[in-house]
């Protein structure tokens, strides 16, 4: 059922930190899973969780996002009434291209002031995990709040640099954001979810603006916490934080966990995504397929082992590949071996080609470069 | 007002195909899983489109929800148009009483409005339950060129086979001058593939006499046909020379299967060119574990498997214990096979269970007597439980609690 919430996404914030994977698409875009990309996740949970008119900031780069969401037939949100919306640059005369939230939310001011709902959900795309937003509106509500802040305290080994870590009292009220270099496992670190409301929004954007003040981590949620209702909603499930091409990497291999797939993926809230009507994969006669997973339209006739494949690729007699990524419809010739290589889509690797990277230094191979 | 459409295809897709036993009980026979991800109606339905006909009618009749959810608005075929597309097309209560189609030629008789709402020059009426890839525009084009009233496809079938079809013997010109239904002494190796194009003009006017005639059995092959060659209207054959399969027994859908892991039979699914269109489940890519073995198969998304898997081809979310084997085998989407146990020849129907340590099918080297042997079939969500054994050619539609069966 539709509720009351519109979502926000950021399509393409933290670029500058997968800057490889980036460099022709957005964040929103790339590839992740074999046969998502990374919007898919944000789509399906505001989608399962009733938020059904949704609009996608972008900045640059958008042509492969503009493919892949189209009308947004995929996500059930092809409608009448709300519905997907790409939001690029300049749809507003005068309101140009900032490089900040604050500024791009300015800059489809419109689109907000013509919606109907009554609160705002802003997303990032760079969090793979299926979350239910519905209790979280519903503590927004109960809690009358001015902004709910989703968080996890449960972060790996690495921790997160850059992080917007948050101490709050008993009632889950947020006392102090603070920016820290390397948030560790147990701190309450924010993960880019915020529901808050479309009239207070749209206040503080245009006093951000009248004043400059245009980083809404610091100047907004960090400086002026005392003086909104601030409260943080917790998020416990599995998800994976991708702002770094080692954690892409990791996060793709976190998908051969088999509790990680049931996590992620289950019947009743489903990860949509576009879908190509590839025939099934097909593994001929000598083909060893070890701990992986492949994607349909597949030819395999080699050996893969720890490995995501993604849609279309041909993997060679006699090849191996382990612990790899490999986008759509790249091609790794007989004979070839590749570990710890991301390939994105269309690489040709040649006959007898040996490729390595490090477990901490995959080596990542642009589109349609030919080896 | 619907814009003009030169060719109308009209899809025959109402018959029981009851020689399908337990896998048609609850869904019409064009909507029988094949390929690992593909329904039957797919095949005519993508062939259509990639002949650039863009209105299209479902005849359905027998078990329809499957069908008609399948098919739904035509999306994913891109029949979806606002005054084109698909159109599934049920039998109908009219003014002078409400009929059962009583034959495939009184299914396109009951739906002449919808055929004349596009005022076409050609009808294209097909079978649902065949499995190819044809140009349907290159068969119209030559049925243009030789002026005919209709043009029906035949495929080169052996000398021995050709008593099991419908035999069509041409003149030289490729006109044809005689029908004849599996002969014993076929005169020529040219089988119908149940394909014909019609110019609609005379078509309308058959169907109209057809259905006068109280004695007919309002069947194209019987009736409206040789009713056409009596009264001498051009009749030609079009040879087609690809890949085509009537899917109507278990031992051709298993065959038509097993055929897209031949390298050497010329039916190819994969690329952009003449791409085949299905509705697709919403699943995450397959997932093969550390214990797998996979050889020469197919397998669609959302599978699980840490088998072993050979000459086999697995549906959408098939989920595969450790140890379990699979050989030579079609499961169809969500059926599980547990920890251990062993499947042989068969076709396991949609969801149905197959607990631990149980056997299904056996192989047909294990039998002097080939004619005991055949391919064994568990229905739509059976439960074959620990440890039980199905023997081959067995057609299973109630649960299998113990023993052999």
């Amino acid at each position: 059922m539709k509720n009351n919430v519109l979502g926000l996404v950021f399509g393409n914030n933290h670029a500058d930190r997968i800057e490889s994977l980036t460099s022709h698409r957005a964040v929103a875009s790339v590839p992740f899973g074999g046969k998502y990309r990374l919007i898919d996740f944000t789509l399906s949970n505001m989608t399962n969780s009733g938020v059904r008119n949704i609009g996608i900031i972008v900045n640059k780069n958008f042509f492969s996002l503009m493919d892949h969401v189209g009308s947004g037939k995929s996500w059930d949100l092809s409608r009448k009434n709300g519905g997907v919306h790409l939001l690029p640059p300049y749809i507003q005369s005068g309101r140009g291209m900032g490089s900040s939230e604050i500024e791009a939310i300015y800059a489809i001011e419109r689109f907000l002031h013509d919606s109907n709902e009554e609160y705002v959900l802003l997303c990032e795309c760079g969090m793979v995990a299926n979350i239910d937003f519905e209790p979280m509106i519903q503590q927004h509500a109960d809690t009358e709040a001015d902004f709910t802040v989703m968080y996890v305290n449960n972060l790996d080994s690495e921790g997160r640099k850059d992080a917007l870590s948050m101490k709050m009292n008993s009632e889950n009220r947020v006392e102090e954001f603070s920016i820290v270099p390397c948030a560790k496992s147990g701190e309450n670190v924010t993960v880019g979810a915020i529901l808050t409301n479309k009239k207070l929004l749209m206040k503080v954007v245009e006093e951000c603006i009248s004043t400059n003040k245009l980083n809404y981590m610091k100047d907004v949620l960090q400086s002026e916490v005392q003086k909104y209702r601030c409260f943080g909603y917790h998020f416990n499930g599995y998800y994976s934080l991708i702002s770094s091409q080692e954690e892409y990497f990791y996060a793709n291999m976190s998908l051969l966990k088999k509790e990680n797939r049931q996590a992620l993926f289950n019947d009743t809230k489903p990860i949509y995504t576009k879908v190509r009507d590839d025939m099934p994969s097909r593994y001929g006669l000598g083909s060893s397929v070890k701990n992986s997973l492949i994607a349909q339209g597949c030819i395999i006739e080699g050996e893969v082992e720890n490995s995501i494949i993604a849609k279309g690729v041909t993997i060679g007699k006699g090849a191996k590949v382990s612990n790899c990524i490999i986008m759509q419809d790249t091609k790794v010739g007989d004979n070839a071996t590749l570990g710890y290589v991301i390939a994105d889509k269309d690489v040709v690797i040649k006959d007898n080609r040996t490729l390595f990277g490090y477990d901490t230094f995959p080596i990542y191979i642009p589109s349609e470069k030919v080896l | 007002m619907y814009p003009k459409q030169k060719t109308v295809a009209m899809i025959l897709a109402g018959g029981q195909g009851s020689r399908l036993g337990v896998l048609t009980r609850k869904l019409a026979k064009p909507a029988v899983p094949f390929g690992g991800k593909y329904r039957i109606i797919d095949f005519p339905l993508s062939n259509c489109v990639n002949s650039g006909i863009k209105a299209v009618g479902v005849l359905t009749q027998y078990q329809p929800l499957v069908l008609n959810e399948y098919i739904g608005n035509g999306q994913p075929w891109d029949l979806d148009g606002t005054y084109e597309g698909v159109t599934c097309l049920s039998p109908y209560q009219q003014m002078d009483g409400a009929y059962w189609y009583s034959g495939t030629a009184n299914a396109i008789y009951r739906n002449i409005n919808f055929i004349e709402r596009y005022d076409p020059e050609y009808v294209v009426v097909l079978s649902g339950d065949h499995i190819y890839k044809m140009d349907y525009s290159k068969m119209i084009k030559q049925h243009k060129k030789t002026n005919a009233a209709c043009t029906i496809a035949v495929i080169e079938v052996s000398k021995e086979e050709a008593s099991r079809f419908g035999i069509l013997n041409t003149n030289p010109d490729g006109s044809i001058y005689e029908f004849e239904e599996k002969p014993a002494h076929p005169k020529s190796t040219n089988a119908s593939m149940g394909i014909y194009v019609f110019s609609w003009n005379k078509l309308r006017k058959y169907l109209e006499a057809d259905a006068a005639d109280e004695k007919s059995s309002n069947d194209f092959g019987k009736d409206v046909l040789p009713a056409m060659l009596n009264a001498g209207e051009r009749m030609f054959a079009y040879a087609f020379d690809g890949y085509w399969k009537d899917v109507g027994t278990i031992d051709s859908l298993w065959d038509a299967n097993m055929d897209l892991l031949n390298p050497n039979v010329p039916i190819d699914l994969s690329g952009e060119k003449d791409k085949i269109y299905s509705r697709n489940p919403v699943m995450h890519p397959q997932y093969i574990g550390e214990n797998a073995n996979i050889q020469n198969s197919l397998v669609a998304d959302g599978c699980e498997i840490d088998g072993n898997l050979e000459f086999s081809v697995l549906f959408p979310g098939v989920k595969i214990g450790t140890g379990a084997t699979i050989t030579d085998s079609i499961l169809m989407p969500g059926a599980v096979v547990e920890d251990g146990a062993t499947i042989e020849y068969s076709i396991i129907a949609e969801n149905a269970v197959i607990r631990k340590n149980a056997h299904v099918g056996a192989k047909p080297e294990e039998f002097d007597n080939r004619d005991e042997w055949g391919v064994a079939v568990i229905g739509e969500g059976v439960n074959v439980a620990e440890g039980c054994s199905v023997a081959p050619k067995a057609m299973i539609d109630t649960d299998v609690t113990g023993g052999n069966q």
